[in-house]
């Protein structure tokens, strides 16, 4: 398999799993508010 | 955390048997139980069509009552949207993404474990409610109120199972965006992936927005059954059309979410063989960016019959017809694509072509179902059944069908049968017409969809009909029998199993090894696989 060769430095090894964290924590909470979301709205809805 | 995934890194030492597949953190493994799952919901969704096949053989009721014929409907719906077309999609993420951006697996490999575990235990719940009191549901896939809040024992077991479902989604787009936004190999900037990588990061973003939109239409169904709610009951003051506007908002983007990867699988498998690079590939990339952001604005145009004001009406009618615009500019580039390349016609190419003729039909019929007053006459007929058949079959089913033909020598290392794959095209094509275009002369006919029983001018172009369903489920033995002779064994696959293909997944070994690319790849293969 052809390849740099070169392992990833473990600070940017640590960066990278930092950066998945985040993106996997951020998009779960914007699922989370489109649950919400649409549940507040469709209560907002009914109490009109 | 670091010694986990030491343990995981280490792949000499994975565990065997069974215990393999239920602890694997492996994205072909999971790529693989995917794949598997959805081609076993695919052979039970499909035995639920040919029993609503041969009960319309005729007029009257031959085998079934209405109730469990309506039970057959809804399953065989929700079976083949959530159990067989997704889960092949992510199935094909998982076992393709890594490989093709440079990864050495998903970014989240134990999330990606979880995400395919839940589905047998959430379709193994919804399978089960056909065997309880009342029996399974037979309100529609739509689940719409205050129908589907007559369902009896099982009603709250259908929603956790949808619950599940939507929780398994979520986890594989989050997994798709982190791995696909950190883990590409570093010299593959955004517009050098390959198409199929950026239809799935749409689509991941489409699943994100959406699939947590049913879970809160279904949670607010259970509240209002048993919690003395009135979301979308009228008596309480609640509103059921409301229900369908959520509904819908989730809808009509996961009709994209089953067509946005079909259009990358169909991007990787025409240029391979026309053996010329993807004409405009970014007006590609921008097309399908386009559809998906028009998918969030279109989702009225299911409901055009329950009464909206004319400004609604020609808004929802007008910004439908503009989907054809990015659809047009991508099977354009496609026809484009192939206009002077040295084209050759194995099983995948065969199907990839099918699907850009039989889809563009599908989507005719979308656009005459988009025209509001000629919607009135069509709503709630086999025209609306024929319509969408066309998207999902021979468009999402075929381009399933012809990226496993095209990634199955990488996979298992063996080259297939193509003279059965290609009788396999052939039989499905034909008998996938016969079925699905005559419900068009039905629909317009006047036949409404979802019954049992039917008036008997309807009657020839049903048995029409039922004879090409019965041809089409006979043939997919064939597409089962030829996987599992490729898996057994064959001719070798080089790496490059097709002469004309690109990308990073060539420059692996077929089968390719445990994790992908446990170094980056150079610059010099990235550019050599982004030659687009």
């Amino acid at each position: 398999m052809a390849g740099t060769g070169l392992p990833a430095p473990a600070a940017d090894e640590a960066a990278r799993r930092r950066r998945v964290r985040r993106s996997a924590i951020l998009f779960g909470l914007i699922a989370a508010a489109f649950y919400f979301g649409f549940i507040a709205m469709s209560l907002v809805r009914g109490a009109r | 955390m670091s010694n986990a995934a030491t343990a995981h890194d280490n792949h000499s030492d994975h565990p065997r048997g069974i215990w393999r597949w239920i602890t694997t953190t492996n994205h072909k493994d999971i790529g693989t139980l995917y794949l598997c799952f959805s081609l076993l919901m695919f052979f039970i969704g499909g035995s639920f069509a040919m029993v609503i096949r041969a009960e319309l053989f005729k007029p009257g009721m031959q085998f079934v009552d209405p109730v469990t014929f309506n039970e057959f409907t809804t399953l065989h719906a929700l079976i083949m949207i959530f159990g067989a077309i997704m889960p092949a999609f992510v199935g094909l993420a998982n076992w393709m993404i890594p490989m093709m951006i440079g990864a050495p697996d998903m970014a989240l490999p134990r999330m990606n474990n979880w995400s395919f575990w839940i589905l047998p235990f959430a379709f193994t719940l919804l399978l089960g409610t056909m065997f309880m009191p009342g029996g399974g549901p037979a309100g529609g896939w739509t689940m719409y109120p205050p129908l589907m809040l007559q369902t009896g024992t099982a009603f709250p077991f259908v929603i956790f199972a949808v619950h599940m479902m939507g929780i398994s989604s979520v986890m594989g787009a989050i997994n798709v965006i982190a791995t696909i936004l950190n883990l590409r190999a570093p010299k593959m900037s955004l517009l050098k992936m390959p198409l199929f990588v950026w239809t799935w990061l749409i689509t991941a973003y489409l699943l994100i927005a959406v699939m947590p939109v049913l879970a809160g239409a279904v949670t607010m169904l259970l509240t209002d059954k048993y919690f003395g709610t009135s979301f979308f009951s009228a008596a309480g003051g609640g509103d059921p059309v409301m229900f369908q506007h959520i509904f819908w908002f989730f809808g009509h983007p996961e009709v994209y979410i089953m067509i946005l990867p079909a259009f990358g699988i169909i991007s990787e498998i025409i240029p391979t063989f026309s053996r010329k690079p993807l004409f405009g590939y970014e007006a590609m990339v921008y097309a399908v960016a386009s559809i998906a952001f028009l998918s969030f604005i279109v989702w009225a145009h299911h409901m055009f019959t329950v009464g909206m004001p004319l400004a609604a009406q020609l808004f929802f009618m007008l910004s439908t017809m503009l989907i054809a615009v990015p659809t047009g500019v991508k099977v354009f580039n496609w026809v484009a694509t192939m206009w002077k390349g040295s084209l050759s016609f194995e099983p995948p190419m065969l199907f990839a072509l099918a699907f850009v003729f039989l889809f563009t039909i599908g989507g005719f019929s979308g656009l005459m179902l988009a025209m509001v007053p000629a919607d009135y006459q069509y709503q709630d007929t086999y025209f609306v059944v024929a319509h969408f058949h066309y998207v999902l079959v021979t468009g999402a089913l075929f381009s399933i069908m012809a990226a496993v033909y095209y990634w199955l020598p990488k996979w298992t290392g063996h080259m297939y049968d193509m003279t059965l794959g290609k009788w396999h095209f052939w039989l499905s094509t034909i008998f996938v017409n016969v079925l699905f275009f005559p419900q068009h002369f039905l629909g317009l006919a006047g036949m409404p969809r979802r019954i049992p029983d039917y008036a008997v001018q309807f009657t020839d172009w049903n048995r029409v009909s039922s004879i090409g369903a019965f041809g089409f489920g006979l043939a997919q033995f064939l597409f089962l029998y030829l996987i599992v002779r490729c898996i057994r064994g064959g001719e070798r696959a080089g790496n490059r199993a097709w002469e004309g293909a690109h990308g990073l997944e060539w420059e692996l070994s077929s089968p390719p090894p445990f994790h992908s690319w446990t170094e980056a790849p150079s610059d010099a293969l990235v550019a050599r696989g982004a030659s687009h």
